[in-house]
């Protein structure tokens, strides 16, 4: 029956994301915009936001690890604290030292 | 800050997270939509975050599938607060009762400020505002500044402008005088024009009526200077309203005199303050006693209860202030005291007739060992010009009559 029938949450495969991002690369606009990729954004070294899909691997006051969909991202730093977590949304305040990717 | 306000108003619990999996924990919790704001790590002991009451139970339970010890640190938000205060029935019965006083103080008009300097028309404004009802204590919306308005300005003419500015409970009065406008001569009013004091005529221009007098005439007080009654070959005479301009160089003479020595008050250095408080507009003296001196000067300092500048509340402490002073004979310098009087003068003249309307003086002083006496001697130019009507036993003639009744019959036998 196609009333019972539920909407699924829009995800992508790694394969469908990778074609997704060359369509970006040819007409030359954000990934962001058309492969929902993850945003960074780090503000002096005391905030730092992460908008993706995400879920942490590792959290202490000096480490935090974020598994994203193609790789992993670490942060490094001192007195962490997570003022939002959500899904899709991280918040991040304190004094970051590094940033690393890891494929 | 509007998340936070939010959350402080649903209240918060904050969680103490133990184990292993803190990581996995957290996951799980957001993808079950239960959020967990403000999580900081403490060393490798534990994790903490702030968490919605009503989630609790339900990340107590994904704890335990996860390995992870999860308690109550504190209780924080208004919620939790309500709930400590509610054992306290004296406090909130106080605070409700402080915030109905203030609720009802900051309801009312207690300060009342007229912008006017001059005492008499300070006098006059406060007695039309009482007039309208408005005094100190009145609820703020009975004050309905249009309406007074239209009252005080119908009652006095005075006024160009009136309004009574609110703010807080601080009404400020605004008074604007207008110029009154000049009297215009009825012409059926028959008169003559005198003068109103001796001088040389200096501009004389005559409007209406006749006047066989010149610039340059000698004129004395009480002459007279036009004459409404203008000959006429018809009727003999015609009666008018006599208008004109009697400009004359007149003298006046002005005399002070201040003795050389003065007593000066020298204050000693004994200063007694006395207070007295002032609740609701009635004042409560904190003292029994005047001050001991024979002579002293009084200073009043009030200081007022308000919450803002413009919510001033029907609280204030008057400070007397009483400094003792001795009264000591000063001698005066004869220089001083004559440049005093000579400026004292010259300031009254200038009130009286105008800067620009003095054309010479002269100053005489006289100097004895107990007084100094200063004469000013001025030229002035001067209106001298004053309306006198003239009384008749039967209507006199006027030109209107001579049209009506003296040309039309002749006319007529034409």
């Amino acid at each position: 029956m196609a009333h019972k029938r539920k909407r699924k949450k829009y995800s992508m495969g790694k394969a469908t994301s990778q074609k997704v991002e060359k369509v970006a690369d040819m007409l030359d606009i954000s990934k962001d915009f058309l492969a929902g990729s993850l945003k960074v954004t780090i503000i002096a070294n005391c905030e730092l936001t992460v908008e993706g899909e995400i879920s942490i691997l590792e959290y202490t006051d000096t480490s935090l690890k974020l598994n994203t969909r193609s790789f992993i991202f670490g942060i490094k730093g001192s007195d962490f604290e997570i003022t939002q977590l959500d899904t899709d949304y991280l918040r991040l305040v304190g004094n970051i030292l590094a940033t690393e990717y890891m494929v | 800050m509007l998340k936070y306000l939010f959350h402080f108003l649903t209240g918060y619990v904050i969680i103490k997270i133990e184990g292993t999996n803190v990581e996995d924990f957290l996951n799980l919790c957001t993808r079950e939509k239960i959020y967990i704001h403000r999580l900081s790590h403490h060393g490798k002991a534990y994790a903490s975050g702030e968490l919605h009451p009503s989630y609790y139970h339900k990340a107590k339970l994904f704890a335990r599938d996860m390995d992870v010890k999860i308690s109550v640190l504190r209780r924080g938000g208004l919620p939790f607060a309500l709930l400590k205060l509610k054992k306290r029935k004296a406090f909130i019965a106080g605070f409700l009762v402080m915030m109905f006083l203030m609720f009802w103080l900051c309801g009312r008009i207690w300060v009342i400020d007229i912008e006017e300097t001059n005492p008499n028309r300070r006098n006059v404004i406060a007695a039309a505002l009482e007039e309208n009802g408005v005094k100190s204590g009145m609820p703020r919306h009975r004050l309905k500044p249009f309406e007074i308005q239209q009252s005080v300005m119908a009652s006095h003419k005075e006024f160009s402008w009136f309004w009574i500015e609110v703010k807080g409970t601080h009404a400020v009065v605004q008074v604007r005088y207008g110029k009154k406008p000049p009297e215009v001569a009825d012409p059926q009013d028959i008169s003559n024009i005198i003068s109103t004091k001796n001088g040389i005529l200096h501009r004389f221009i005559v409007r209406s009526g006749s006047s066989s007098l010149k610039e340059g005439d000698y004129v004395t007080e009480g002459q007279l200077l036009i004459s409404g009654v203008v000959p006429n070959e018809l009727v003999g005479a015609m009666y008018v309203h006599a208008e004109g301009d009697a400009i004359a160089k007149t003298d006046r003479v002005l005399t002070e005199s201040m003795p050389l020595t003065v007593s000066e008050r020298v204050k000693t250095g004994n200063v007694t303050k006395k207070y007295s408080v002032n609740i609701l507009g009635k004042d409560f003296n904190l003292f029994f006693k005047a001050p001991k001196y024979k002579h002293y000067d009084g200073i009043i300092k009030e200081k007022r209860l308000h919450l803002t500048r413009d919510y001033i509340l029907p609280f204030s402490v008057k400070i007397y202030e009483y400094s003792e002073v001795k009264p000591t004979p000063k001698k005066l310098k004869e220089q001083d005291a004559e440049r005093d009087l000579k400026n004292s003068l010259l300031n009254s003249l200038y009130d009286s007739v105008g800067k620009k309307n003095v054309v010479s003086s002269q100053f005489t002083v006289e100097k004895s060992p107990e007084k100094i006496i200063v004469t000013l001697k001025a030229e002035c130019l001067e209106n001298i010009a004053k309306q006198v009507p003239i009384s008749f036993e039967e209507k006199p003639f006027t030109p209107s009559d001579i049209s009506k009744d003296i040309l039309l019959p002749e006319e007529k036998g034409n």
